[in-house]
């Protein structure tokens, strides 16, 4: 594995060279390429150690061969009409440092339309993030991987405006994931000119729950139902920003009361099953932004459900509000109809976990908001499962030059 | 002042027992909250969302209570603007947004006579000289009080003839503190300052004159955190100043800028004391409800002083235990406790900090 650590007085012979000849021997879903996605994924599922992390299954789950088939019909059948899709070149990746696992989906994402890739690693490394990059390093190792070793070049460095301006000036592709700060850093600093950039910036995400659905369910299916939005809401202490941070209830008032105080009984079932606890700084912090966002905005009543969850009851004309801690905490607000809320859709809406929708009606939300805000639209569980959709790109063609034959 | 905060204030400041002061707390802390909530509406939204269904306490633990992180982010008051006496800021240890304490002439005397009550029991009635680790012009502006300076000046009226015993560049002042000691060597004197001050700018120079003032009571507070890259605890702290000075009565004192003068502190015998018009409950963090003795948890400071603003019971950032109630050998009633550490501040990181805003060139 070609972990590099850079600095500024010192050029970095390997990640020259790697820059000056880039390997250009994978083709978009290369056998060798879904060979090594599927190994790592079973060398996730068989350390005892990572399969126990939510993060690295997740991770191995998403790895596997017939998700990785999925994306590659998808997306043959996007370019069959006399379109050939093929690498762009190297992809420079500057991942988050909230969401550990993040580096990894960058880095396949590319790697599976056959790009090279230099990926900056965090600074601060998690015990998750250790562990990937364990399992990772063994098996690229590996003499038959040789290929894809080659191809993915790991670089360390301190903040440097002059790294970064110097691999930037060199790559096909620059990847950016981080807040709008770090975009905005990173963005002045210049590409070569026909180089490509994909940004994701700061964004928001939340649930809207039919009610009416809701109470139709049987117990079982309703605590099914709880149990996915566990991971949607809980997953990296609800700071990505997937992460659903307000459920947005849709019915009569009655039925909303009621569907809603079942959903959250079913929520802390699921909290207690799994045994999860926060930190008590977490709920510290929490209890001191509840505190303050109470006394701050108009809130109609706040719910504490343990320490795990706060529910926060807001009415409507605050649902603009996107200042969010994290670490349990709902925002809820009521309506008759979704459509009562789209004034209050933003532009760095993300993600909304859906539940008691027809496709139809979910399609005339898209249609009626036009563009506003809102990039994907997933079912309860999937808020955090990361898809070649992503903030409004389909990054398999984003990554791949499209040549058509005529 | 209602009777029960009046018998509670002038009565000797450990002299309840748990149960008799508790009644009298109760109803004193009781008629706090009412009073608070009628005359702040920022203290009764805050009940009206957190302790919708409250309307009267029927224990001490019941009395509502806020985090003490609300004083940085608003203002609290339940006085008009015009009676505004002084106002306390606080920088805080964990955040540069400080707490703002606004006080009226009551309530900073009541403050004042409190902390007279509490120190006079220590060192006695006659004002002893006092010996301040701290900077002569440390006292600046009057009208925007630091809680330090606040601290140092209500020390200030429990001796007499004080020496600063720091330059302008916290340095110690060798000379003007040995001829100051030479002039007081045969009585007692009061060593004031704040923990990390002592330990860092006067315990460590003064290694080379042992037997200083053996005679001397040194009180400090304000806490360890300055102090956690050298790993000192109040043990060391202590057999420290045994050691090179021959001092043996060093007493730590607990506060908070949101609760001056009701301050908590230690005995000989190395507990933490709550004075009658004072109050802790520890909490324990899965339920919030009151933790039995010797069970660490939150600490919750009650105080019946703060009249103008809602700060009579607060959550602080801190973990405690409670020692014993009633029963220290050192002879004061009441609760009995330690400080054992602040909870860790984790913070959160957000999507934002790939870069944190100090690495931008």
């Amino acid at each position: 594995m070609n972990v590099w650590r850079l600095s500024e007085n010192e050029t970095c012979l390997a990640v020259e060279s790697f820059l000056n000849d880039p390997p250009r021997d994978l083709q978009p879903f290369d056998p060798l390429i879904l060979a090594f996605c599927e190994a790592f994924s079973n060398r996730i599922f068989q350390d005892p150690k990572a399969c126990k992390l939510p993060e690295l299954a997740a991770l191995a789950f998403w790895l596997r061969k017939s998700h990785l088939n999925e994306l590659q019909n998808q997306s043959q059948s996007r370019s069959a009409s006399g379109i050939v899709l093929v690498p762009r070149g190297v992809v420079f990746h500057i991942p988050p440092a909230n969401v550990d696992p993040m580096f990894v989906y960058s880095w396949i994402i590319s790697l599976l339309m056959g790009n090279a890739s230099i990926i900056r690693l965090p600074s601060n490394q998690s015990p998750v993030f250790k562990s990937i990059f364990e399992l990772l390093s063994l098996l690229l190792s590996q003499p038959e991987f040789k290929a894809i070793n080659a191809a993915a070049c790991f670089v360390e460095y301190d903040h440097s405006t002059q790294i970064t301006a110097l691999i930037s000036s060199r790559v096909d592709v620059r990847m950016i994931w981080g807040g709008d700060e770090t975009v905005r850093l990173i963005r002045s600093i210049p590409l070569r000119c026909d180089a490509k950039e994909l940004v994701f910036v700061d964004r928001y995400s939340y649930a809207v729950i039919n009610a009416e659905a809701w109470l139709r369910e049987p117990p079982s299916k309703q605590a099914q139902i709880a149990s996915r939005f566990f991971a949607d809401i809980c997953s990296f202490r609800q700071s990505a920003c997937s992460s659903v941070k307000m459920l947005v209830w849709v019915g009569a008032e009655q039925d909303v009361a009621e569907a809603s105080q079942e959903f959250y009984m079913a929520f802390m079932g699921e909290v207690q099953r799994r045994g999860f606890q926060l930190e008590l700084s977490d709920i510290i912090q929490k209890r001191n932004f509840v505190y303050d966002l109470a006394l701050s905005i108009p809130v109609v009543k706040v719910d504490e459900f343990g320490n795990e969850l706060t529910v926060v009851h807001i009415p409507l004309e605050q649902a603009g509000h996107r200042e969010h801690c994290g670490r349990g905490m709902l925002l809820h607000v009521s309506v008759r109809e979704f459509e009562h809320f789209f004034p209050y859709v933003q532009r760095k809406d993300q993600t909304l976990v859906q539940y008691g929708f027809s496709d139809e009606q979910l399609r005339s939300f898209v249609r009626a908001l036009n563009g506003k805000g809102i990039l994907r639209i997933v079912k309860p569980g999937e808020a955090l499962l990361f898809g070649p959709y992503w903030d409004g790109y389909y990054l398999m063609e984003e990554l791949s030059l499209c040549i058509p034959l005529r | 002042m209602i009777a029960s905060a009046k018998e509670l204030l002038n009565a000797r400041p450990y002299c309840f027992s748990q149960k008799d002061k508790g009644l009298l707390l109760l109803d004193a802390l009781q008629f706090l909250t009412e009073q608070h909530r009628s005359k702040c509406l920022l203290y009764d939204q805050l009940l009206s969302l957190f302790y919708p269904d409250f309307t009267k306490a029927a224990a001490l633990a019941e009395i509502p209570h806020f985090p003490v992180s609300l004083f940085k982010t608003h203002e609290w008051l339940s006085i008009p603007r015009e009676e505004i006496f002084k106002l306390l800021m606080s920088s805080g240890t964990t955040s540069s947004i400080p707490s703002k304490i606004y006080l009226d002439r009551e309530t900073a005397a009541l403050q004042t006579q409190a902390l007279a009550k509490i120190m006079m029991s220590f060192l006695g009635h006659q004002r002893l000289p006092m010996l301040l680790v701290e900077q002569e012009n440390f006292l600046k502006d009057p009208k925007r009080f630091s809680a330090r300076a606040a601290g140092v000046l209500g020390m200030l009226s429990f001796g007499r003839d004080p020496l600063y015993a720091l330059d302008a560049n916290l340095e110690l002042k060798h000379q003007a503190v040995l001829d100051w000691a030479e002039k007081y060597k045969h009585t007692p004197v009061l060593i004031f300052g704040f923990t990390f001050m002592l330990w860092k700018f006067f315990l460590k120079k003064m290694e080379k004159f042992p037997d200083f003032l053996n005679q001397a009571i040194v009180i400090h507070t304000g806490g360890w955190k300055k102090l956690l890259d050298e790993s000192v605890d109040n043990e060391q702290f202590k057999r420290k100043f045994r050691d090179v000075l021959g001092i043996e009565r060093v007493h730590n004192f607990y506060g908070m800028a949101e609760q001056v003068g009701s301050v908590f502190m230690e005995c000989e015998k190395g507990l933490l004391h709550c004075p009658n018009f004072a109050e802790i409950i520890i909490r324990d963090p899965q339920t919030w409800q009151e933790a039995p003795t010797g069970v660490p948890g939150v600490l919750q400071t009650l105080s019946i002083l703060p009249g103008s603003y809602p700060g009579h019971s607060l959550l602080t950032e801190d973990l405690g235990r409670v020692e014993g109630i009633d029963s220290c050998p050192c002879g004061r009633n009441g609760k009995a406790f330690q400080v054992i550490g602040r909870i860790p501040k984790v913070e959160l990181r957000g999507c934002s900090d790939t870069f944190s805003p100090g690495d931008a060139e």
